[in-house]
């Protein structure tokens, strides 16, 4: 057991100018993941007839790419390749001091305490992150083949959960890391080929509207990133960018 | 097929950053080799510009493009830097700096440094409107270059300028360089390391080619 102080960063609106709150979480087991310990001082806060802090959850077990929260200036807290679900007491110790602060960038508005409004990220899947084909009847299993290390790209391109922990351990705000994972996840299929000019420069042109910087290549989204998504991908879709640029 | 409008595309821009950057980093090592010729004494430098002044159309043709490709790369340097910054708008109170260096995190003040000392740096040696005099001819009426490097590179204020220039050049080399790489799409996973490792090495060659001239002088290898 053991007890930490928390600073969580609290702001009632969009409008709000927010400030830090001092928390202290008392008992909390090594086995409680980050977000149960959230829970137990929100539980407190309930009982004091206090407004408990919102944050983002959803399937606690690291594939749904809600939780979003940077602990101690690092987007997902101190463990590598882990979202806060996943991130366990164990990684802090008795008397420790916690950050606690929502996803920075202009184009993630804070909607509420450590809850910010993604749906960014959703408008650049808009703009081209899919494939436009006939739907119907299944089509027969390897009836397209697709060489291995192609597929393997591919899937780990698909690994993004679209958490946007990127977004926000960019200094810039970018969401290259993302819409790269986005673009070359297709773009290594044969499906996904056929559209793959228009895609690049639609979706880099959403990313740009959206109020995302650019890449400045400091690599701080594949060290942020809780699924290992490589910066390699950037570079890939640099590559697809100036092959569309001749076609 | 045209989707975008490159100059005002984000990936674009950074395409125009990195391609100017290959030419300003081709001038840089060009400049290195040929100021190297001082290491040959005054028949060395004396007879390279010399030799250069014989080609002025070339050589102004050569300093236009450079202006053009300066201009370019500071605009969009610092439109970037701006716009960069305006998607950022809120800073963390506490931020751990995972991957990013000194280097990539201040590329923009490197920049400008670079700037300031390319300015310094003209008046210096190329108009000599600062502490040099005019240029003298050696004894085979060949522009006395030699003798106003020695001069110019002696003195202190002047050598600490230089130095403080040639530090924000490896800076900004090391990951200007890298980065062009990355930008231009030419870097793969496989070979993302030696890409970071080639740009480390290759910035610090070019610093400590350009630091030899002024530690030769003051070790006295090279004389009046």
């Amino acid at each position: 057991m053991m007890n930490i102080a928390l600073l969580v960063w609290r702001q009632k609106n969009r409008a709000d100018k927010g400030r830090f709150e001092r928390y202290e979480a008392k008992d909390i087991s090594h086995e409680m993941s980050f977000l149960e310990m959230l829970d137990v001082v929100n539980e407190g806060l309930i009982k004091d007839g206090k407004e408990p802090i919102a944050f983002d959850h959803d399937c606690r077990e690291g594939i749904c790419g809600m939780c979003s929260q940077v602990i101690n200036g690092t987007p997902h807290g101190p463990a590598e390749r882990t979202t806060v679900c996943q991130l366990h007491m164990r990684n802090f110790k008795d008397g420790d001091v916690i950050y606690i602060e929502p996803w920075r960038a202009k184009a993630f508005p804070v909607i509420k305490d450590l809850i910010v409004d993604r749906s960014a990220l959703d408008r650049i899947i808009q703009a081209g992150g899919y494939i436009s084909v006939h739907t119907g009847g299944v089509p027969d299993a390897n009836a397209i083949l697709i060489s291995k290390p192609d597929a393997d790209t591919a899937m780990d391109a698909a690994e993004c959960i679209g958490c946007g922990a990127c977004v926000a351990a960019c200094p810039n705000g970018s969401a290259m890391l993302f819409t790269s994972a986005k673009v070359i996840h297709l773009a290594n299929l044969p499906q996904g080929k056929i559209e793959a000019v228009r895609r690049v420069c639609m979706m880099t042109e959403a990313m740009q509207k959206e109020g995302f910087g650019a890449c400045s290549n400091h690599y701080e989204c594949q060290a942020a990133c809780p699924k290992g998504i490589k910066v390699s991908f950037i570079s890939a879709l640099n590559r697809e960018f100036v092959k569309a640029q001749f076609k | 097929m045209k989707f975008i409008n490159f100059s005002n595309h984000l990936v674009g821009k950074k395409l125009i950053m990195a391609f100017t950057g290959i030419f300003l980093f081709f001038f840089v090592s060009v400049h290195l080799i040929g100021n190297s010729s001082i290491f040959f004494g005054p028949d060395g430098i004396n007879a390279y510009t010399q030799k250069l002044h014989s080609m002025p159309a070339l050589v102004w043709i050569f300093r236009l493009i450079m202006i053009a490709f300066f201009s370019i790369h500071i605009y969009f340097g610092i439109q970037l830097y701006l716009e960069n910054k305006d998607s950022k708008p809120v800073p963390y109170a506490v931020k751990k700096s995972l991957r990013a260096t000194f280097a990539s995190k201040n590329m923009i003040w490197t920049g400008i440094s670079i700037a300031v000392f390319l300015i310094y740096h003209l008046l210096h040696f190329t108009f000599r409107v600062i502490s040099v005099g005019p240029l003298g001819v050696d004894s085979m009426q060949r522009p006395d270059v030699y003798s106003m490097v020695l001069a110019g590179l002696t003195e202190i204020p002047s050598l600490i300028i230089y130095i403080f220039g040639l530090t924000a050049l490896v800076l900004h080399l090391s990951h200007g360089i890298q980065s062009l790489f990355q930008t231009a799409g030419i870097t793969t996973e496989n070979m993302q390391t030696s890409v970071i490792k080639a740009s480390n090495a290759a910035a610090v060659i070019i610093f400590i080619g350009y630091l030899a001239i002024p530690a030769a002088i003051i070790a006295g290898i090279l004389k009046y």
